[in-house]
C-alpha cells in the first residue's frame, strides 16, 4: 500500500482534532522559539563584542600596554624613529558617558590621524568645518552621523562627556561615515578625537593608553620587548581579545543549557501528543493493517505526519524566536555589559546557522519523540486492534526494566557530569540523560506512590479517590507519560526557583560581609581616585563612626583576563568565605603581609590558580611579571577579571599606590545615616567629586544588578512553563477523550454527569500531585546540577544550595493546580458524553 | 618649484577632509582645483608673505621657517655600482603648518606643523619604480626639522648634518638608502639672491636655494641585495606662504650634472591653456661654482613623446628638448625608465633622466604636475 493515501487519511483525522494538533504545533514552535532566541542573543553578543571591540583594533596584530592601563608617550616616538616600525599607532581609549546621547556609555577615542593608515577605517565628513584645529587645540570631537540623527545633533553641537561625575564640554565638529552597516554600527559606540583632546579630556598628561601595532615575524616583536620598561607589556592583540572575550562565553554557554531545558520540554510535550495520538489511532492502525497496510506503511504515515507538525511548529518557532530574541538580546547584552565587559555597541544579530539550528532542533525534536511511539503504531495487530489492554498488559511486563534502565541512566548521568566537568555538551547530554532516566522510573514510581496512597487510608476519603487512583494504574501506559513530563517541569520549576533563591541568599550575605558599611564615601572622579587623607581623618574622627574600612582599588593589566581589580585594605572589616586557603584563617592576615596575595574565585578561575598545588599567581606588575604566592581563594561575586587582595605594601611596591579610595563607615548601632551623610557633605568643598550612598542603597543597586542577569532566566523559565502547560493541556484532552467508551459504560451503569466530571478532575488532581511529590528529588538533583556544574562554570563563583520546603510545596501546589486546569475542558466535554453514542464504539 | 606639489598634496589631503582618518587614498584629487586653493589665504594672516629679497642666513636659513606656511628639503639623484648598475632616488621632505589657530600647550601632541616625505628609488637594470609615501605631526619629535645641527625627518626617514657631510637614511619593507652626501659647490641663490618669483601676485614667490652638486656614497639595499653605490644629488630647499596665481595647471622642472661639471636647473609653470605663465626661471652652475640664473627668456623645452600611465591614465611629456643657446646646449632628454609615477594621494611623475647633446652628456632629474 502507498503511503501518501494513509498520510492523507491520518492528516485528515489530525484535522478533526484541530485544537490539539494546534497545541503541539504551538509547543514545538515554543521550544524552537526559546533555542532560536537564545542562539540570537549569543550571536548578537559575539556581534556587539567585535563590533565594540575587536573592530576598535581593527588590524592590529600586537599592542603595548602597561600595568596601570596606561604607558608613556615618547615610547610612540622611540618605536616610530629608533625602531623605524612604521606601522604603529598610538590610542588612548576609555568609556565615557555623553549626557546628549541618552547618557549612553561610548568609548572616547584618541587617535592620531597620521598613524591610522593601516589600522581602522575611519571616513570623516567634515562638513564645511575645517577640522585642522582639533590639533591645534579646539574641542572638536566626531560622532556617528547616524547616532547624532537620532538625537537632532548636528556639526557645532555642544556635547557634555562624562567621566563618572567630571564633565568636560566638547563640540561636534564632524561626522564620521561609513560604507557598510556593520562598520556604521561600531561608529555608533565611539566618540573620536585626536590623541591631544583625549589626553586633555582623560588629563593622562604624558602618557597614552596604549600602541597598536602591525607586526610581521618575530624580529620586531623581540626588539620592541627589549625596548619597552618592565611595566609595560607586548601583547598579541587575538590572543588579548579572547581573554576577555572568554569572560562572558560561559554565561552565554549556560543560556544555551536552560534553552536546551525549554527543548527538553518541548520533546517530552510531542512524545505525549504523538503517543496519545498513536493509541487513539489504535483501531484506525488495526483497520488499515487489516485491509492490507504494511508495518513500515503504518510506521511512515505516522512519521509523515509528525514531520510536517514539526515543520509547521518550527518555522513558526523560528519566527517567534526572532521576535523574542530582540528582547533577549537587550538582557544579555545588558548583562554582559554590566558584568564582563562594557558592550558601546548593541546590534541583534540574526545568522542563517541560527535559523537552521532552530528548524533542525525542532525536526529532530520531533523525530526523536515520534519515533517510539510510530513503532509502537506500526507494532499494532489486525487481531487485537479493540483491547486497549494488550497493551497495557504488555506495558506492566516492562515497567520494572524501564526502571532498571532509568537507574543506569541516571547513574551514568552522575558519572558524566562529576568526570567530564568542564564540556558544555556533556552538561547537555548529562542533562538530557538524567530527565529522560528520571522519566523511565515514573510507572514504577507512580504504581507505588498509589499503593502507599491506597495502604495510607487514602480510599478511604470516598470513592471517586479510590477509583481515580486505581484508573491511574490501570492506565500506567499512558498517565506515566503523561505525569513523567509534568515532573519534568515541574522539576525545573524547583531547579530554577533553588537556584536563584539560593543565589539571592549568597549575594545578599556577601553585600553583607563585604559591603557592610553604614555609608560608603568614594571618589566619583574616575581621573583623580583618590580621597583626600586630610577629609579621611576628619571623617574618621566623627563622633558617630565606630569603626572603620579604609581601601584603595585599582584596576590593573591583565594577559588573561584584560583588567583585574586589586585591592588593599589599611583596616578591612569585611567577611570573607573561604572556598579555599593555604593556611589557617587565623594566618591569613600574616600571610598577606608578607606578599601572599587572596584571590577571588573568579580571578582564581582565569588565571588557573588551582587549590593545593602550591598555588601561585603571575600579575603584571610595574616591576614586570611577577609570581605570587595565594593565600587564600575567597568568594566572590566581583565580576569582569576578578579580584585580588594585597596588602597596602605590596600595592605601593609593585603598583605604586599607597592611596585611599573608598571607605566604608560603620555607625554606633541605631544611628541613622542620613545626619551622618550630610556632615560629611559639608565638610566637602563644591568641587569635589566624591559619592556618599548609605550602604542600604548601594546594596540595593548591587542587588539590582544581580537581579538583572537573572531576567534571561526567569524569562526562559516562564518559557518553559508555556512549554510545559501546552503540553500537559494537550494529553490531559487526549487521555480523558480516549476513554469515552469507558465513560459511556460508567454512565450507563447509571454514573450521573456531575460524578463523571469529579471522577475525571479527581484523577488530574492526582496527576499532579504524584508528579510534583515525584519532582522534589528530581527538582533537587537539577537545582544541584545548576548551581554547582552550570552556574558555577558560567559566572565562576560557588554558592550554596538552599532548600526550602516552601518551595517544594509550592511545586507541587503549581503541578497540582494546572493537571487540574487542564482537566477542566475534557470534563466537562467528557460530562456531556452521550451513552448511546460512546457505547457506539462497540 | 617643488612646493606645487607639496601644496596641492595637502590641499588634495589634509584640507578637504583633513582626516580622511585612516588617509586611504583620496579619489577626489581631480576635483580638487589646486589653483583657485593656491590663491585662497584666508585664516592664513598669521604667516609672513614673500614679497621681495631678503638675505638668507646659513646655517640658520637650511632649518625650518614656521613663520611661512609652506617648506620643503628636496633631495635627488643618480648613483651608480662599480659594476655600473644604475639606480634614481629621491627623498623629499615638507612641511606644512595648519590653521592659525594658536595651539593650546595642554598636551605635547598639540601642533600646527605637518610633515610629510616620499621617498623613490628607481632601479634601472628591472625598470621599476618603487614610491613610499610618509606623514605625521610635528610634535614629541616624531617629525621635525632643525636648523644646527641641520635635522630633518619623519619616523625613521632623517637627513642630517654630521660634520661636514650629511647623512640620508630611510628605508621601507623592501628598500633601504643609506647615504652619505658631501657639497662639492657653493649653494645657488635662486631667482634674485633667493628670491625667487613664480607669478605675477604679490607673494606669488618663495625664497629658494639649491645645492646643486653633492657628492653621494652610499648603499641601497633592494630585494634583499646591498649595492655600493657612488654618484651625485641635488638638494633644493624653499619656503614661502602663497604661491601661484589663479590659472596655473602645473609645472615641469629639469635638474642635471653634466658630465663637463655644468650643473643644470630649469623650469615652466604652466597655465590651464598648456602655455607658459611667463615666470619660468632656471640656473647654470659651472664646475668652479659660479653659476648664472636664468630667466624664461633664456631657454625653450619642449615635449617630444609622452607616456600614458597604466595606472592613473594620465599622459606624461617624459622626453623633452632642451635648448639653451645663450649656453650652446640642445639637451635630448629621456628617462631611464618611462614608468617613475608617484601614485600616491596626489599622483606626479618625477624620475631619473638621461640628457645629451652631440657635445655633452649627464644625468638628472625631472618633475612633471598637473597633467
Amino acid at each position: 500500500m502507498g503511503n501518501y493515501p494513509l498520510i492523507l487519511v491520518c492528516l485528515r483525522h489530525s484535522r478533526r482534532h484541530l485544537v490539539r494538533t494546534l497545541l503541539l504545533i504551538f509547543g514545538i514552535a515554543m521550544g524552537v522559539a526559546g533555542v532560536v532566541a537564545i542562539d540570537i542573543a549569543k550571536t548578537s553578543v559575539e556581534k556587539s563584542f567585535e563590533l565594540s571591540t575587536r573592530e576598535l583594533v581593527s588590524r592590529s596584530t600586537h599592542q603595548i600596554t602597561g600595568t596601570g592601563l596606561t604607558i608613556p608617550q615618547d615610547l610612540f616616538t622611540d618605536i616610530r624613529k629608533d625602531l623605524g616600525i612604521h606601522r604603529s599607532a598610538p590610542v588612548i581609549s576609555r568609556h565615557v558617558k555623553v549626557s546628549q546621547l541618552g547618557d549612553r556609555i561610548l568609548t572616547l577615542m584618541g587617535v592620531d590621524p597620521f598613524s591610522e593608515t593601516h589600522f581602522r577605517n575611519l571616513h570623516i565628513s567634515p562638513g564645511k568645518q575645517d577640522l585642522s584645529g582639533i590639533m591645534t587645540g579646539s574641542d572638536g570631537v566626531l560622532i556617528s552621523r547616524s547616532l547624532a540623527r537620532q538625537y537632532n545633533l548636528d556639526i557645532g553641537s555642544p556635547l557634555d562627556i562624562f567621566l563618572g561625575s567630571r564633565r568636560t564640554p566638547v563640540t561636534i565638529a564632524g561626522f564620521l561615515d561609513s560604507e557598510n552597516s556593520s562598520a556604521g554600527r561600531m561608529l555608533e559606540g565611539l566618540v573620536i578625537t585626536d590623541i591631544s583632546l583625549a589626553q586633555v579630556i582623560l588629563e593622562m598628561g604624558d602618557h597614552i593608553t596604549r600602541i597598536d601595532l602591525i607586526l610581521d615575524g618575530d624580529g620586531p616583536a623581540e626588539k620592541i620587548q627589549d625596548l619597552i620598561g618592565e611595566d609595560l607589556f607586548l601583547v598579541e592583540t587575538d590572543q588579548q581579545n579572547l581573554a576577555v572575550r572568554g569572560l562572558s562565553q560561559s554565561f552565554e554557554t549556560s543560556l544555551t543549557a536552560f534553552s536546551m531545558l525549554a527543548l527538553f520540554m518541548g520533546i517530552f510535550l510531542i512524545y505525549n501528543t504523538v503517543s496519545f495520538s498513536v493509541t487513539r489511532r489504535h483501531r484506525l492502525h488495526g483497520i488499515l493493517r487489516a485491509i492490507g497496510a504494511t508495518r513500515s506503511n503504518i510506521f511512515f504515515t505516522v512519521m509523515a505526519e509528525v514531520m510536517v507538525y514539526a515543520l509547521i511548529g518550527s518555522v513558526f518557532g523560528v519566527l517567534l524566536g526572532i521576535l523574542l530574541g530582540n528582547g533577549a538580546v537587550q538582557a544579555v547584552v545588558a548583562t554582559v555589559s554590566e558584568m564582563y565587559f562594557t558592550l558601546t555597541v548593541s546590534q541583534t544579530h540574526i545568522s542563517g546557522f541560527t535559523i537552521a539550528k532552530g528548524l533542525l532542533a525542532g525536526i529532530l525534536a520531533a523525530f526523536v519523540s515520534g519515533f517510539f511511539p510510530a513503532l509502537s503504531a506500526a507494532g499494532t495487530r489486525p487481531v487485537s486492534l479493540m483491547h486497549r489492554t494488550v497493551s497495557e498488559k504488555g506495558f506492566n511486563r516492562v515497567v520494572p526494566g524501564l526502571f532498571i534502565w532509568g537507574l543506569l541512566l541516571l547513574t551514568s548521568a552522575g558519572l558524566l557530569m562529576r568526570t567530564a566537568p568542564t564540556h558544555a555538551g556533556s552538561d547537555f547530554t548529562g542533562l538530557f540523560m538524567i530527565f529522560f532516566g528520571a522519566a523511565l522510573l515514573t510507572p514504577l514510581l507512580i504504581r507505588i506512590l498509589v499503593r502507599i496512597f491506597l495502604a495510607a487510608g487514602m480510599g478511604a476519603l470516598g470513592m471517586m479517590v479510590k477509583m481515580a487512583l486505581r484508573n491511574i494504574i490501570r492506565s500506567l501506559r499512558q498517565t506515566s507519560v503523561l505525569m513523567a513530563s509534568l515532573m519534568v517541569v515541574t522539576s525545573v520549576y524547583i531547579g530554577i526557583e533553588v537556584m536563584t533563591g539560593s543565589f539571592r541568599l549568597s549575594i545578599i550575605q556577601w553585600v553583607d560581609d563585604h559591603i557592610g558599611g553604614d555609608i560608603h564615601v568614594s571618589s566619583a572622579d574616575l581621573l583623580a581616585r583618590s580621597l583626600d587623607p586630610d577629609l579621611v581623618d576628619k571623617i574618621r574622627h566623627l563622633p558617630q563612626v565606630t569603626s572603620l574600612s579604609a581601601y584603595n582599588i585599582h584596576p590593573v593589566f591583565s594577559r588573561a583576563s584584560g583588567k583585574v581589580h586589586l585591592f588593599s585594605y589599611q583596616s578591612d572589616q569585611s567577611v570573607k568565605r573561604w572556598s579555599w586557603t593555604a593556611a589557617p584563617k587565623e594566618e591569613l592576615d600574616a600571610l598577606l603581609e608578607e606578599g601572599w596575595i587572596f584571590v577571588s574565585e573568579i580571578f582564581a578561575r582565569q588565571h588557573n590558580v588551582m587549590p593545593r598545588q602550591g598555588a601561585a599567581a603571575v600579575l603584571e606588575t610595574q616591576k614586570g611579571p611577577v609570581s605570587f604566592k595565594v593565600a587564600g581563594i575567597f568568594r566572590d561575586f566581583f565580576m569582569g577579571g576578578g579580584r585580588v587582595v594585597v596588602s597596602p605594601d605590596t600595592m605601593a611596591r609593585y603598583w605604586g599606590h599607597d592611596d585611599i579610595t573608598a571607605l566604608q563607615l560603620f555607625l554606633a548601632s541605631g544611628t541613622p545615616p542620613e545626619p551622618v551623610i550630610n556632615t560629611i557633605r559639608q565638610m566637602l568643598d563644591p568641587k569635589d567629586m566624591i559619592e556618599i550612598r548609605s550602604g542600604n542603597a548601594i546594596k540595593h543597586s548591587i542587588l539590582a544588578v544581580f537581579d538583572n542577569t537573572f531576567i534571561i532566566t526567569s524569562a526562559l523559565q516562564v518559557l518553559t512553563a508555556i512549554v510545559a502547560l501546552t503540553g500537559i493541556l494537550n494529553a490531559v484532552t487526549a487521555l480523558l477523550l480516549e476513554r469515552t467508551r469507558e465513560i459511556g459504560i460508567l454512565r450507563a451503569c447509571g454514573t450521573l454527569t456531575s460524578q463523571v466530571r469529579q471522577l475525571l478532575l479527581h484523577e488530574c488532581f492526582f496527576y499532579g500531585l504524584l508528579s510534583g511529590i515525584m519532582a522534589i528529588p528530581l527538582g533537587t538533583a537539577l537545582s544541584w546540577v545548576l548551581i554547582h556544574i552550570i552556574n558555577q562554570r558560567a559566572f565562576g563563583w560557588t554558592y550554596d544550595m538552599v532548600l526550602t520546603p516552601g518551595v517544594f510545596f509550592q511545586a507541587i501546589a503549581l503541578s497540582s493546580a494546572a493537571a487540574l486546569a487542564a482537566g477542566i475542558f475534557p470534563a466537562l466535554a467528557a460530562g456531556r458524553t452521550h451513552i448511546s453514542t460512546a457505547l457506539h464504539m462497540e | 618649484m617643488r612646493y606645487l606639489c607639496v601644496i596641492s598634496f595637502c590641499l588634495a589631503v589634509i584640507f578637504p577632509a583633513l582626516f580622511v582618518w585612516g588617509c586611504a587614498p583620496p579619489d577626489n584629487t581631480d576635483r580638487i582645483d589646486i589653483a583657485r586653493a593656491l590663491s585662497n589665504n584666508q585664516g592664513m594672516d598669521c604667516y609672513d608673505t614673500v614679497t621681495g629679497p631678503e638675505p638668507l642666513v646659513f646655517p640658520k636659513d637650511a632649518g625650518p621657517h614656521e613663520n611661512f606656511r609652506t617648506e620643503w628639503w628636496y633631495y635627488t639623484g643618480n648613483l651608480t655600482t662599480d659594476q655600473g648598475r644604475h639606480f634614481g632616488y629621491q627623498l623629499t621632505f615638507f612641511r606644512q603648518a595648519l590653521s592659525c589657530e594658536p595651539v593650546k600647550e595642554d598636551s605635547q601632541w598639540r601642533t600646527r606643523q605637518l610633515y610629510f616625505a616620499h621617498f623613490a628609488v628607481t632601479d634601472t637594470r628591472n625598470k621599476a619604480f618603487h614610491t613610499f609615501f610618509r606623514m605625521n605631526r610635528g610634535s614629541l619629535g616624531i617629525a621635525g626639522s632643525l636648523a644646527q645641527p641641520f635635522t630633518v625627518w619623519i619616523d625613521n626617514w632623517q637627513v642630517k648634518e654630521t660634520g661636514s657631510h650629511l647623512t640620508l637614511d630611510a628605508l621601507s619593507d623592501e628598500i633601504s638608502l643609506s647615504l652619505t652626501l658631501t657639497q662639492e659647490k657653493p649653494p645657488i641663490l635662486q631667482g634674485e639672491r633667493g628670491f625667487s618669483r613664480k607669478g605675477p601676485g604679490t607673494g606669488n614667490a618663495s625664497f629658494y636655494f639649491s645645492l646643486p652638486r653633492l657628492h653621494t656614497q652610499g648603499f641601497i639595499t633592494l630585494g634583499g641585495n646591498r649595492f655600493q653605490v657612488t654618484g651625485n644629488s641635488w638638494f633644493d630647499h624653499e619656503w614661502s606662504t602663497t604661491v601661484l596665481g589663479e590659472d596655473v595647471q602645473g609645472w615641469d622642472w629639469f635638474s642635471a650634472h653634466l658630465a663637463d661639471g655644468r650643473d643644470l636647473m630649469v623650469c615652466r609653470i604652466r597655465k590651464a591653456d598648456g602655455t607658459s605663465n611667463g615666470f619660468g626661471f632656471g640656473s647654470i652652475s659651472f664646475a668652479d661654482g659660479n653659476y648664472v640664473i636664468l630667466s624664461e627668456t633664456d631657454f625653450t623645452l619642449t615635449p617630444k613623446a609622452r607616456w600614458k600611465s597604466p595606472e592613473t591614465g594620465k599622459r606624461y611629456p617624459v622626453q623633452w628638448q632642451i635648448r639653451i643657446p645663450d649656453h650652446d646646449l640642445d639637451l635630448s632628454v629621456s628617462p631611464v625608465i618611462d614608468n617613475q609615477e608617484h601614485t600616491h594621494a596626489f599622483a606626479y611623475w618625477e624620475g631619473a633622466m638621461r640628457f645629451s647633446s652631440p657635445g655633452v652628456q649627464g644625468m638628472g632629474y625631472l618633475e612633471m604636475t598637473g597633467y
